[in-house]
């Protein structure tokens, strides 16, 4: 039994908190910081409300290291849980080195001006946390995170070695909206526009955004979905500790009108970020369709639909080339039920829950940096099945993939 | 006596018809540039006196500050430059500030598109009757011209019909009028003149006249292919418009006036996220950081400059107007319409065809109401005035009428230039 920071309180750290709650023979006591404090003490409401448990709340500014080290020294938690923005990340880890507190995140650290998604900025900090006695575990969302695991599962149970990586992110959900986006619009539009790399052949090969597309019906009726390939950062860590791998590209299913409604906002240059005149006055375009699009919060009552997220692993065993998928389903409303927020939150709570679990009972230890596919995955994967996000796998799925 | 012309607004049209005035010091003592933004008239003054146009001696062209929204300093601005004709080709929501001041003055009026009201969408039918056609009795009152609706369309396409009603039919039935741009801009999406008014207009509800009813159909609800002179085959969509408003009230006996537009898939789309995400809303949003701002002024800041589209469009308009009805009581069908190339308008005053076929017009009633023929001391529309001056006038300044009779063959017409 152990006491947690969990630190950012949007949809994921909503998540988050009411998982960690559902535990108290595991944390016994849960602080949830953020630089906004109502939204944490909103959220410490609806547990109390939903479990009759009480957490506590904080008001931080993960910006800033000091403030982070007072906050931390006060409350002596055993583990931070990180799931503010990526930019926070280094002050984060810097106040838990400082405070001699363990490190959990769920998304790569980004400096604010460029969006460049690499792990080695954290991977600097392994003699650090190494010399603290202290452990970072990196990535244990969904993807990243579950992700990972399921890479790790398949290599560890189905193969003697693994090498063709497909890793398939659908999300089937509808809200009802024209167009909506689940994050910050501007996050999503990077997103879609960014350099595509996959692995291939002992390096990464750059082709352009959105590029490479197929057709992929996911198993179990959740439906046929366009995927298209793209950059995504569990690629870089899978590569490094997964040397056999020959190829590993990472798929994300977009909807049609989803893509129509991006390229005619940024093709106009209603996603700007830069100051526009109008007649005298100064207008940022993006700050405008922020204010005109569904606020991501108010979607999780009206999204219907599932989200299917796995990853296709071929390799040998026994000298045999075999296939094998390892997947999750998830409904968006049985979320909404549970948690009050819809899947996206929810898949990339859930691990991050886990991934405190089992550092709190000890079943994952280490003194240094780690990614999550480090960490022996069939405690993990049990905990999937328990928590919420119980996986499938199916050998030899048949899919016809490029 | 030569006259002096005020011109209010210095957008795309309005550089055209600065530069069709200027071409045209013979018939104009002076010309003065009016907008709320007087660079703007500055920059279209310096790239007149670019062109090394004939200017007659004497001929003066200056620019003036004006705030058209107030009536008062529009008639100052009148008064101070001895204006006698004002062409209004400002936004649509200052024409009766302008109307009001050239009543008090005694200056004639000319204008391209019916008032609007900032705060209203749909206005009530008719249009003209919901502001300008109330100052009607005091035109004739104050013997003060007032030509509405003289660009192209509404202008040009009433006076196909007042020619149409004259010499070509003994019954009007039907009027459709139809305009496509079978140009290219090579920008993702740009409208051809002011966004503000022209994204409000083609999502308001498609209104017109038929079987003598006035329907209403939500916009882009209803289309049809056309297969037009040189331009080819277009798909165009029923639109409100305003000539249909005052063509139904003047052509006795016609039972369908309807107006069409050509889009193209892309722009459609382009419409559809706009019109989905909230971007067409003229109303003041607020943002999370409590800034009050009106999302169609970001979009507008956001798009081309219609002003600029002009040295890169190729491709050519054609705007027409098919009538049919009978002729000793025979059917008759007729497209009398104008083809008008973009490339060539650049290369005559440095404008696009769209900006250009609305420009030239107001400045061929500028000329008919200096020469007389159109003077009628009173309130107009453009099928209540004599074409043939018009046409004539359009086609010394690039602009033709043209006439197909699609009456006995429809593969096969009869097509002849009727000015050129």
């Amino acid at each position: 039994m152990k006491k947690v920071m969990i630190i950012g309180a949007g949809g994921v750290g909503q998540v988050v908190a009411h998982k960690c709650a559902q535990l108290p023979q595991v944390f016994s006591e849960i602080v949830l910081a953020s630089r906004t404090e109502s939204k944490c003490i909103a959220i410490a409401k609806q547990i109390n409300e939903t479990q009759n448990r009480d957490i506590s709340t904080a008001q931080v500014d993960a910006d800033n290291v000091p403030e982070l080290v007072a906050l931390l020294n006060v409350e002596k938690p055993f583990m931070v849980i990180n799931v503010a923005l990526p930019y926070q990340d280094l002050t984060i880890m810097d106040a838990c080195l400082e405070a001699g507190v363990h490190y959990m995140d769920t998304a790569n650290y980004e400096p604010l001006d460029t969006a460049k998604f690499e792990y080695h900025w954290q991977w600097a900090y392994q003699e650090k946390f190494e010399k603290a006695g202290l452990m970072a575990l990196l990535g244990s969302g969904f993807d990243p995170g579950a992700t990972n695991m399921f890479t790790a599962y398949a290599a560890k149970h189905y193969f003697d070695e693994i090498q063709y990586l497909d890793i398939i992110d659908v999300n089937g959900g509808d809200h009802g909206y024209p167009f909506a986006t689940n994050f910050n619009p501007e996050i999503n539009i990077r997103e879609v526009t960014a350099e595509c790399r996959h692995w291939e052949n002992d390096e990464f090969v750059e082709t352009p955004a959105m590029s490479t597309k197929q057709a992929f019906t996911c198993p179990d009726g959740v439906g046929d979905f366009n995927i298209y390939r793209m950059y995504h950062e569990e690629l870089e860590s899978l590569t490094k500790h997964y040397p056999t791998l020959k190829r590993a590209q990472f798929w994300m299913s977009f909807g049609d009108s989803y893509l129509k409604h991006l390229e005619v906002l940024q093709n106009v240059g209603m996603t700007g970020i830069e100051p526009i005149d109008f007649n005298g006055q100064q207008i940022v375009p993006i700050q405008l369709l922020a204010a005109l699009l569904p606020d991501p919060s108010t979607l999780g009552p009206r999204t219907v639909g599932k989200t299917c997220i796995g990853c296709v692993v071929r390799g040998i065993k026994d000298g045999k080339e075999k296939t094998v998928y390892v997947y999750n389903i998830k409904d968006h409303q049985d979320c909404y039920g549970e948690v009050k927020s819809q899947a996206i939150s929810y898949t990339t709570g859930v691990p991050a829950m886990i991934g405190a679990k089992l550092m709190v009972e000890g079943k994952w230890t280490g003194s240094g940096v780690f990614n999550i596919e480090q960490m022996d995955p069939d405690p993990f994967m049990e905990d999937m099945n328990k928590h919420g996000l119980p996986f499938q796998v199916i050998e030899e799925p048949g899919f016809d993939l490029i | 006596m030569k006259k002096n012309v005020l011109i209010i607004g210095a957008g795309a049209v309005g550089a055209v018809v600065a530069h069709k005035c200027a071409q045209s010091s013979d018939v104009f003592a002076s010309v003065c540039l009016a907008s709320k933004n007087v660079a703007k008239c500055d920059a279209i003054i310096d790239s007149v006196n670019k062109k090394n146009y004939q200017l007659l001696e004497g001929f003066k062209f200056y620019s003036r500050e004006v705030n058209a929204y107030n009536t008062d300093d529009l008639v100052t601005l009148i008064r101070s430059t001895e204006t006698q004709i004002v062409i209004n080709v400002c936004t649509a929501f200052v024409n009766m500030h302008i109307l009001d001041a050239c009543l008090e003055t005694g200056a004639a009026y000319i204008d391209t598109a019916v008032h609007e009201d900032y705060s209203v969408m749909n206005a009530p039918y008719p249009w003209y009757a919901n502001y300008e056609w109330k100052k009607r009795e005091l035109c004739k009152e104050k013997g003060v011209t007032a030509i509405l609706g003289s660009g192209f369309d509404p202008g040009v396409v009433n006076a196909y019909c007042a020619y149409a009603q004259k010499y070509e039919f003994d019954t009007i039935e039907s009027i459709d009028i139809m305009d496509v741009n079978d140009g290219d801009h090579g920008h993702y999406f740009s409208t051809n003149f002011d966004p503000e008014i022209n994204l409000r207009e083609i999502i308001e509800d498609a209104g017109c006249l038929e079987d003598g009813q006035w329907r209403t159909y939500p916009h882009h609800s209803r289309s049809m292919k056309y297969d037009f002179p040189e331009v080819g085959e277009h798909k165009l969509y029923l639109m409100g418009h305003d000539e249909v408003h005052s063509l139904s009230k003047n052509i006795p006996g016609v039972e369908t006036v309807r107006f069409w537009m050509g889009f193209g898939d892309h722009y459609l789309k382009c419409l559809e996220v706009f019109e989905k995400v909230g971007l067409l809303n003229h109303e003041t949003v607020t943002t999370n950081n409590g800034e009050k701002i009106v999302p169609l002024h970001t979009l507008k800041a956001c798009l081309p400059d219609p002003a600029s589209l002009a040295p890169k469009y190729k491709g050519k308009t054609c705007i027409g107007t098919l009538i049919k009805g009978k002729r000793n009581g025979q059917d008759k069908e007729l497209l009398i319409y104008n083809i008008c190339d973009h490339e060539e308008t650049f290369a005559d005053i440095d404008s696009q065809a769209i900006a250009f076929t609305a420009g030239v017009p107001p400045v061929a009633a500028a000329k008919l109401i200096a020469s007389g023929d159109w003077d009628l001391k009173a309130m107009a529309n453009v099928e209540e005035l004599d074409p043939i001056p018009f046409f004539e006038r359009l086609a010394e300044m690039g602009i033709s009428t043209e006439v197909c009779d699609l009456s006995a063959d429809k593969d096969s017409p009869d097509n002849r230039v009727l000015y050129a």
